[in-house]
């Protein structure tokens, strides 16, 4: 047992020394970068800029730059390091030493990691000493958790990199491999759910293809986000915790998938592969899917002019697209042009793949925009960006029924023009709300405004307007601050202080004239105020709202 | 030692070894023959590990080979072409195999570099085929395996080389109860260091047997006659091959030598006499019988 530890330390220790060279040439690349840029953009910035000297500024760029650097450093010595799974020659020397797989496996993967790693370290310990002479420095403590952070990054993607090493022959064919899978996926996720946004009116899919699809992008936009100290930060607890258990979900997901495939594939990989395209018989055709779809898909786009999945033009070029893109990796990958039948195959299934996806993500769409939720299982609906909170059954049916009418209004094209609008409510483009469930669960859409104010639903928004519901989002703006409200009006510059009851007879009258007034304020131009006390809220009062407006304008000091 | 039992590989729809059987005992030189692409490469390679098989087994000392590296480490494979480490040096290969096989032997290596002529400081992809070759052979020996398997082993070397090859290899099986296996069309080399020979073709074991008794089994025999023998006069007689120059008959007869002359000496001869065969000529025959022969090629 005692030699043969020695023998994998010996062989990784050999494979240390022989890839010393790499590392420093790519470390000496990376303090070129980091500080040496770094000092060169202090330097621009210091000219023109008071905050020149404030590390935040530029710890989440170089972070990130560090970090990709580490990344494309690991890349390069995975495939050094393991090459001899791409040469026969070299491929007979390997497989014959006294080691088993998994050693093997393990001395150059941990030499790979070691490498890589060193770099990004030397090049975050010059970050951290050129912290020291900025006068804003970022926290000794945010300094430790990214560089924590990014080692367990970096060691994901050094699994994850292996996976992909381990089903190709040759270097070539590795590099097809990883980007097919780390671009053309989370590429084709972004088409469908462009597509999923285009036909789902009123819902927006959250997720983040080129983050979820990519461990390369998930762990790239981490960084950049927690680097900045924004990411995590001014939840609550429980978010948090969530965020930070999906975080290392995720992470370690991937890792552990990633090394139970590897050590299984390279266990059962055949040494006489080398050179073939691929090791195992499973993977061209994977690859070929992935590359036909998202091959097809760009090259419909260009012909056809359009991206839009419901366009004969499209598909026409999309098909032919597929198919060439199928036949083209078949060539390089059979070496030739042998197995153009199987290419023709692969191509069609990519064909026939997407055609079901569009269909699945059609129906989903066109389900979930169908969704209404019956009153009694709703326990509040949360509106206008959040500061108004419905609870009273009323309400909550009134707004179904404006759900309703909207989708059947999108269905219909049942819209008013944009210049027929005037943002009563508050000046933005949408209409947002979330239902809350009595189970806790929650259902978000956001509508434009031209489906909103339609002539047969602008009367239900009216009818929400004028619950009370609607005017305890001004309660924390007409409590004072200090013992100060400010009232800034359209078109003045003067910030006018007011008292308390001032402020709520302000809100009464508007809330009185809102009372009586019809849905032709909609279509009124409005006069536009802001009040602030503890909270900080806009008013657009309608013309016609006559009290409201003297009451206002009567504030404005005297001209003297 | 080592035990092969109907061992069968393939590459894809090919099968390159079909159901394999046969032993290597300790302390034996094997030679391994055969036309180009009949399997002794890849025979090689599930000997030592590289590869491993489709069907059957093998075995040493009653342990699978592949994924072992208790039992690999007493195996060293030298492929027809040896790979070294890019910029390498003599030096640096002995240190990585000094580190990986336990029963590297450093003082073999020094006394080893005293007797090849190749610097151990100078690059291996500089030097010349037949020196790589040396450079290879030294590593091996220096390992000092219990099997040692080479692929083309004399491939390169000139014939003083060979000369120092094959008395170190006789050197180690008498020491160290080494058992090598030879894989060659050099059949000359062969025959004078080889105890057993092995013939494959088309990924089939045609024969594996003791040198001596291979040549005890096929004979060749010139032999002039008045006039040539009837069928019937012949018949009892295994003759494999007759070619005939005048009144002159060269005859390949599978058999007792004894035998063979007293039958011929009963047809009343003017001449008859018994050559053993080469190596060689005896690897043509069989081939000739498997219809892998000069006529067939050409057609």
């Amino acid at each position: 047992m005692t030699s043969r530890i020695s023998s994998v330390r010996s062989l990784l220790k050999f494979t240390l020394k022989k890839q010393t060279p790499q590392t420093l040439l790519i470390a000496a690349i990376s303090l070129i970068i980091c500080p040496g840029m770094l000092i060169a953009a202090v330097n621009d910035a210091a000219e023109y800029r008071n905050d020149a000297y404030d590390m935040f500024n530029y710890f989440s760029q170089f972070s990130t730059i560090i970090f990709v650097l580490a990344v494309l450093s690991l890349v390069f010595l995975l495939v050094s390091n393991f090459s001899f799974l791409f040469s026969k020659k070299a491929g007979d020397m390997y497989h014959a030493l006294p080691l088993t797989r998994n050693e093997l496996l393990f001395a150059r993967t941990a030499a790979s990691f070691i490498g890589a790693g060193f770099v990004m370290t030397l090049s975050f310990a010059a970050l951290w000493l050129s912290n020291c002479f900025f006068s804003v420095q970022v926290s000794a403590a945010l300094f430790l958790e990214t560089y924590l952070l990014m080692l367990l990054f970096l060691l994901t993607l050094t699994v994850f990199t292996l996976v992909f090493i381990v089903i190709s022959g040759g270097i070539f064919d590795c590099l097809i491999a990883l980007f097919a899978v780390n671009a053309g996926l989370p590429a084709l996720g972004t088409v469908f759910v462009h597509f999923y946004n285009s036909g789902s009116y009123g819902i927006e899919a959250s997720i983040n293809p080129v983050a979820y699809l990519s461990p390369f992008g998930f762990t790239l936009s981490r960084i950049a986000q927690f680097s900045d100290g924004i990411l995590y930060k001014d939840l609550s607890l429980g978010t948090t915790l969530l965020s930070w258990l999906g975080l290392f979900g995720y992470t370690l997901g991937v890792l552990a998938v990633s090394a139970v495939i590897s050590i299984k594939l390279f266990h059962i990989r055949k040494s006489e592969t080398a050179g073939e395209s691929y090791s195992f018989k499973f993977v061209p055709a994977v690859i070929s899917t992935v590359i036909s779809m998202a091959g097809g898909y760009l090259i419909g786009m260009i012909a056809s002019s359009t991206y839009t999945f419901s366009e004969l033009d499209f598909w026409v070029f999309f098909i032919l697209g597929s198919l060439l893109s199928s036949i083209v990796f078949g060539v390089i990958a059979n070496r030739g042009f042998k197995k153009l039948y199987s290419s023709f195959i692969r191509g069609g299934v990519a064909i026939v793949l997407t055609v079901v996806a569009v269909i699945t993500v059609a129906l989903v769409s066109a389900y979930n925009v169908q969704y209404l939720p019956k009153a009694e299982n709703v326990k509040e609906i949360s509106a206008f960006d959040g500061n108004c909170t419905y609870t009273e059954r009323e309400d909550i049916e009134t707004f179904i029924k404006l759900h309703n009418t909207v989708i059947e209004n999108y269905k219909e094209g049942i819209f008013v023009k944009y210049y027929e609008v005037f943002d009563v409510i508050y000046n933005t483009e949408g209409f947002n709300f979330e239902y809350v469930m009595t189970n806790g669960k929650k259902v978000e859409r956001d509508y434009g405004t031209h489906a909103i104010f339609a002539k047969n639903s602008s009367h239900l928004v009216l009818k929400l307007l004028c619950s009370d519901a609607f005017y305890k989002r001004y309660n924390d703006c007409i409590t004072p601050d200090n013992g100060l409200i400010v009232l800034t009006m359209d078109g003045k510059n003067e910030s006018i202080p007011i008292s308390a009851e001032v402020a709520k007879n302000i809100i009464d009258t508007f809330k009185t004239e809102m009372r009586s007034a019809d849905t032709d304020i909609f279509s009124e131009e409005c006069f536009y105020i802001n009040i602030r006390g503890k909270g900080d809220r806009h008013i657009y009062i309608p013309k016609s709202f006559t009290e409201t407006v003297k009451l206002v304008e009567g504030l404005l000091p005297e001209k003297v | 030692m080592i035990k092969l039992l109907n061992l069968t590989k393939r590459f894809g729809g090919y099968t390159a070894l079909n159901e394999i059987s046969a032993e290597l005992k300790k302390g034996c030189i094997y030679g391994l023959v055969g036309s180009n692409g009949s399997g002794k490469s890849t025979l090689m390679r599930l000997l030592s590990g590289v590869y491993f098989p489709d069907g059957g087994s093998i075995s040493f000392e009653g342990f699978s080979i592949f994924d072992n590296p208790e039992i690999k480490s007493q195996i060293f494979y030298l492929p027809d072409t040896p790979f070294f480490f890019r910029g390498a040096n003599l030096l640096s290969m002995a240190d990585f195999y000094e580190g990986v096989y336990p029963t590297f032997d450093r003082n073999r290596f020094i006394r080893l570099c005293e007797v090849f002529p190749i610097s151990t400081t100078d690059k291996i992809d500089n030097m010349s085929k037949g020196m790589q070759r040396q450079a290879a052979l030294m590593l091996a020996l220096s390992v000092r395996p219990k099997l040692l398997l080479l692929d083309e082993a004399f491939d390169g070397l000139d014939p003083v080389m060979r000369s120092v090859l094959k008395n170190l290899l006789i050197d180690s099986v008498t020491e160290n109860e080494m058992t090598t296996v030879i894989a060659s069309h050099n059949l000359r080399e062969l025959e004078d260091l080889c105890d057993h020979i092995s013939l494959i073709h088309e990924g089939r074991l045609i024969f594996s047997d003791d040198l001596e008794e291979i040549k005890g089994r096929i004979h060749k025999v010139q032999v002039a006659f008045e006039s040539f023998p009837t069928e019937s006069q012949l018949s009892g007689l295994d003759i494999k091959k007759c070619q005939r120059t005048g009144k002159l008959y060269q005859m390949v007869i599978c058999g007792d030598e004894f035998e063979i002359m007293n039958r011929i000496n009963w047809l009343n001869p003017i001449f008859a006499e018994l050559i053993t065969p080469t190596l060689e000529e005896i690897f043509i025959y069989e081939m000739e019988e498997e219809g892998y022969d000069v006529k067939n090629i050409l057609g």
